[in-house]
């Protein structure tokens, strides 16, 4: 075929330069969830937190070598740079050059890790059984000991999912879009059944060695506490665990019209019974030409992704349930300000809470007062009654937190509790949406009178 | 009574025999008024009504003071205390005496005490150091020599004491040098053993132009080609990276600094 022989002939730099390319949408890249110490002999160990090691000229973080074994692909969906019907120049990586790559970049302290996806080269099984050859090689041969991501092909094997899984730290598959009608649409030769049973067969994996070995099988949320691996994360096999950081996925956002509504509900959904670590939301962003597609030159939804991130870190860290931020009625996250002030403003018989007061939980519930301020609230307001000044010491965001809280009684200005008013203010003195790195036109309230 | 000001220097075994003779005189002289400098010429401005003392490093002060902290206030107590000392604040071994007096008499929990304004100053420079030393293990660039892999910083805070336990665990088959260039101390470490701090810089590797010689590392090129392939056009934000990234700390990055080789 002529994509074999053009593939002969590409240099391991040209390689690095499609396959790099062709991986950078998908945008998962963290490499956190494991806490790992070196073995004192070979090269790699793992931090919890994860590390960022740079970041990309689009603001991103680079944490992992974040690449595609293959690009060449025998399916179509109609999002995809990498479908079969697109004329793109094909290559390969073989394992070792993989490998290598990996290996090198980790001693320059260049990455963190691997991240490792393939097209489709001949089946889901086959795509499998490389990816399995190539991380079998690394983790053995190579002795690495950093940290793998690898996405899962759906529709493969449970036994190469298993065995697969044994060999990375976290493994993922993308659902890409929120609904089987959109993937119905959009990427014919899926289907959720095909994408669905790999996730819960890692799951059960997860759940299973947790089980076995006595802890609670769910991941805590609240107090997101890190997994050590010194302590039990699951059943070990050949000196290690299975998939320890866990397992997450990506959705698309704005290649199909799910509202903001069911794709908040479909992540909840998602955490509670996929147990799932993390949900990544991309912004579409066109470069097919489709009718079922978005037009070329359509912006990506930054924004809008943005708020999709805002309303996940409350469902995971704040204790909020979707119902709670949106509904049928209400299907969109508001744009001018983020869905915790959004839900704060049409709550306000909540308000004002008194800082000295007030649980932990419902701290985690104002606007301006996040998860690290709201520890150093407990912990301090122990020793002595906190003031305004203190709070502002301690990391909260006074410009937020004012209309919301009273301090020993007193709230700091003269608040109207009313729905515009405070709204109004918030989106006034609110410059996040410049903050989210988006070139959005921030709307500014012009007095009529 | 004379204020008493001990003038220490920007060396962590130094700063801990400062701390260790500001509490022996306060507790001898029964006297709150006292300071301490960080000066590395001692060259300072002296007010008034001051009398000035240099201290000599004394280590088996320093390891009181050590095991005093460990022991009563513990390992966190322990660890915040030396990132303290890492950073670049002049006033810090002050901040760090007073905080420290607050916790051997109230006890470890002192630290929740943020209302206390030398407790809120502690852990604000220990959270400074944290985070400024926490990005530094990604940054941190190595390039192959002679077989040999040496990183250049040039951090604001003391990063070689904090970072070099992580390298250590992460490298511990290769032999590699991270050299601090604000402070001209480097941190040599050995396959299959232990580190040294040693003071200078290691010039046997960079010619007088600043180049490194030595054969041509050709992961160098194939990072920059990563780099430049993966950011996505649609999303380019340059002040985001900026914010994330600042300038200061790409000076030594290879993928800002060094230009691709033509191929």
């Amino acid at each position: 075929m002529n994509n074999t022989i053009i593939n002969e002939k590409l240099s391991l730099s040209q390689k690095l330069e499609i396959l790099s390319d062709a991986a950078k949408y998908d945008v998962a890249c963290t490499s956190s969830g494991v806490e790992r110490k070196g073995d004192g002999k070979n090269m790699g160990n793992s931090a919890a937190c994860g590390i960022c090691h740079s970041f990309a000229a689009d603001g991103r973080c680079i944490s992992l070598l974040k690449i595609l074994m293959s690009n060449e692909c025998i399916y179509d969906c109609k999002y995809c740079v990498n479908r079969s019907s697109n004329d793109v120049v094909r290559a390969t990586f073989t394992p070792d050059e993989i490998c290598k790559l990996t290996y090198e970049f980790y001693r320059r302290n260049y990455i963190e890790g691997l991240f490792l996806s393939s097209g489709i080269i001949d089946s889901p099984d086959n795509t499998m059984k490389l990816l399995y050859e190539t991380l079998y090689k690394l983790r053995n041969v190579y002795k690495f000991n950093g940290y793998i991501h690898v996405k899962g092909i759906p529709g493969a094997d449970p036994v190469l999912v298993e065995m697969i899984g044994y060999l990375a730290d976290r493994m993922s598959i993308n659902l890409e879009l929120p609904t089987g009608d959109g993937l119905k649409k959009l990427a014919p030769h899926k289907n959720r059944k095909n994408i669905l049973t790999p996730m819960k067969n890692i799951q059960y994996g997860i759940s299973t060695g947790r089980g076995i070995l006595g802890i609670e099988d769910k991941y805590k949320r609240i107090d997101e506490v890190a997994v050590k691996d010194t302590d039990i994360v699951g059943v070990k096999r050949a000196g290690r665990y299975f998939v320890p950081a866990g397992q997450s996925t990506q959705m698309i956002i704005g290649a199909t019209d799910e509202s903001d509504y069911h794709i908040v509900t479909i992540a909840e959904n998602l955490y509670k019974k996929f147990d799932l670590k993390r949900v990544f939301y991309s912004g579409y962003v066109p470069i097919n030409e489709d009718k079922d597609l978005p037009a070329l030159g359509t912006p990506v939804p930054l924004l809008r992704e943005h708020r999709l991130y805002q309303a996940d870190w409350l469902l995971r860290f704040y204790d909020f349930s979707a119902g709670e931020l949106l509904s049928e009625n209400h299907p969109n996250l508001n744009t001018d300000i983020d869905p915790k002030c959004d839900w704060a403003v049409n709550h306000l018989e909540e308000f004002p809470m008194e800082i000295n007061y007030v649980s932990y939980q419902k701290l985690l519930r104002i606007p301006g007062i996040g998860v690290k301020s709201a520890r150093r609230i407990v912990s301090a307001r122990r020793y002595g009654r906190l003031d305004f000044e203190d709070l502002k010491k301690m990391g909260v965001v006074l410009k937020r937190a004012v209309y919301f809280i009273t301090c020993n009684g007193r709230m700091m200005y003269n608040t109207r509790m009313e729905t515009d008013y405070i709204t109004r203010q918030l989106t006034y003195s609110d410059k996040e949406s410049m903050k989210a790195g988006t070139d959005i036109y921030v709307q500014m309230q012009l007095p009529i009178y | 009574m004379e204020k008493h000001v001990f003038i220490c220097k920007d060396d962590i075994e130094n700063m801990l025999t400062a701390v260790f003779d500001a509490f022996s005189y306060r507790n001898k002289m029964n006297t709150d008024d006292i300071g301490i400098i960080v000066s590395d010429d001692g060259i300072i401005e002296r007010e008034m009504f001051c009398d000035y003392e240099n201290v000599e490093t004394d280590i088996n002060k320093a390891l009181s003071t050590v095991d005093n902290i460990r022991n009563r206030l513990g390992e966190y107590v322990y660890d915040q205390s030396i990132k303290i000392l890492c950073h670049y604040d002049t006033e810090r071994v002050y901040t760090l005496f007073k905080f420290l007096e607050i916790c051997f008499k109230k006890g470890g929990n002192a630290i929740y005490k943020l209302k206390n304004p030398y407790i809120m100053r502690a852990m604000e420079l220990a959270r400074k150091t944290q985070n400024e030393t926490h990005l530094y293990l990604g940054v941190t660039r190595f390039q192959e020599t002679y077989g040999i892999l040496c990183a250049t910083i040039e951090p604001k805070c003391n990063a070689i004491p904090i970072i070099t336990g992580h390298f250590a665990d992460r490298y511990p088959g290769e032999n590699w040098i991270i050299y601090d260039k604000t402070r001209n101390v480097m941190a040599v470490h050995r396959a299959l053993g232990s580190v040294e701090l040693i003071k200078g810089s290691p010039e046997f590797l960079i010619d007088s132009k600043g180049f490194e010689v030595g054969h041509h590392d050709e992961y160098v090129d194939l990072w920059q080609v990563f780099f430049e392939s993966i950011a996505i056009d649609e999303r380019y934000n340059p002040k985001c990276q900026n914010n994330l990234l600042p300038l200061w700390m790409r000076k030594h990055m290879t993928e800002f600094t060094d230009k691709r080789v033509q191929q």
